[in-house]
């Protein structure tokens, strides 16, 4: 084991592992507060908005008939059924704090948790009606 | 290196790496491995990359990774996942070859940033296909993994290396 390598090999993976830790620390900052709404895009554009306090299961569709399945229940979603080649997004843990999400990468989708506060009037979609 | 003899033995090396890194990539399909988090792979087909960079040098290592790409992607995927895998391995490859070349790092560091900036190199993808900031909620789970995966791919490198180079050295398999 040569020294001076052995320096260089310690200093780099520190510096990797805490620019990983600011990375989710920052991310955990942006995003504090209260979640209460499941923002689903598709190649960017909105689809969808759902309340995270509401029974729902939704059905996101992708091109013809291409499908994603989403089930929102007890302040918590998840993808129950899609017909995308690698299924890791239903693999995907259920997701309930602000500034989780879960990524269909085949079928370009993002489902998103975040709060109305901070998104309302983005978009021009105001639709959140009780 | 430059008689035609040690050509056709480099050659005839490359071919066994080729098929080494699509085995692995195949073996490495057969592995119930989901966490449900895109990108996070064991990454054993960069064992064949690594390998070859140490043996031999950046240009066949890049020839390696471009080929086990697609070979690989026309076997076991799709024409996205290759550019998802490509963007990747490419990262990674030349993340591997600089570090390399600057012969300051141990072989297990060295993959660890290729593991790394493979994971990098393919958020990067799926940032463009999805245009959504929430990709970032990825980023410290896969700079982790990638070190990890990384380092223990580098380890298993650093402990074959010196057989596979005194076979190669005297050449004869």
């Amino acid at each position: 084991m040569n020294k001076e390598k052995l320096k260089h090999d310690v200093i780099f993976l520190s510096a990797v592992i805490l620019t990983a830790f600011l990375i989710w620390l920052g991310y955990g900052v942006i995003n504090n507060g209260k979640a209460n709404m499941v923002i689903v895009s598709q190649d960017g554009e909105v689809v969808g908005r759902y309340p995270l306090s509401e029974e729902k299961i939704a059905t996101i569709t992708y091109g013809e008939n291409e499908y994603n399945l989403l089930h929102i229940s007890d302040g918590s979603v998840y993808i129950m059924e899609a017909d995308c080649p690698d299924q890791i997004c239903v693999d995907h843990k259920p997701i309930s704090q602000k500034g989780e999400s879960i990524i269909c990468l085949p079928h370009k989708l993002a489902v998103q948790i975040s709060s109305e506060d901070m998104r309302s009037g983005e978009g021009g979609i105001d639709a959140f009606t009780y | 290196m430059h008689s035609p003899i040690n050509r056709l033995n480099r050659a005839a090396y490359m071919g066994l790496l080729t098929a080494l890194a699509l085995i692995l990539s195949y073996i490495e399909t057969l592995i119930p491995f989901q966490p449900g988090i895109p990108g996070i792979k064991i990454g054993l087909a960069n064992l064949a990359v690594l390998i070859c960079l140490y043996l031999f040098g950046w240009k066949e290592a890049m020839l390696l990774t471009v080929v086990r790409v697609l070979v690989g992607g026309f076997l076991f995927g799709n024409l996205f996942m290759i550019a998802y895998s490509l963007s990747g391995a490419l990262c990674s490859a030349v993340t591997m070859i600089l570090l390399r070349r600057s012969g300051g790092f141990h072989i297990p560091v060295v993959s660890a940033a290729g593991g790394v900036m493979h994971n990098m190199g393919q958020l990067m993808v799926a940032f463009w296909a999805v245009d959504s900031y929430s990709i970032v909620y990825y980023m410290p789970v896969l700079i982790i993994s990638g070190l990890i995966t990384g380092i223990v791919i580098g380890i298993v490198g650093a402990l074959v290396l010196p057989y596979i180079k005194n076979i190669v050295g005297r050449g004869q398999l």
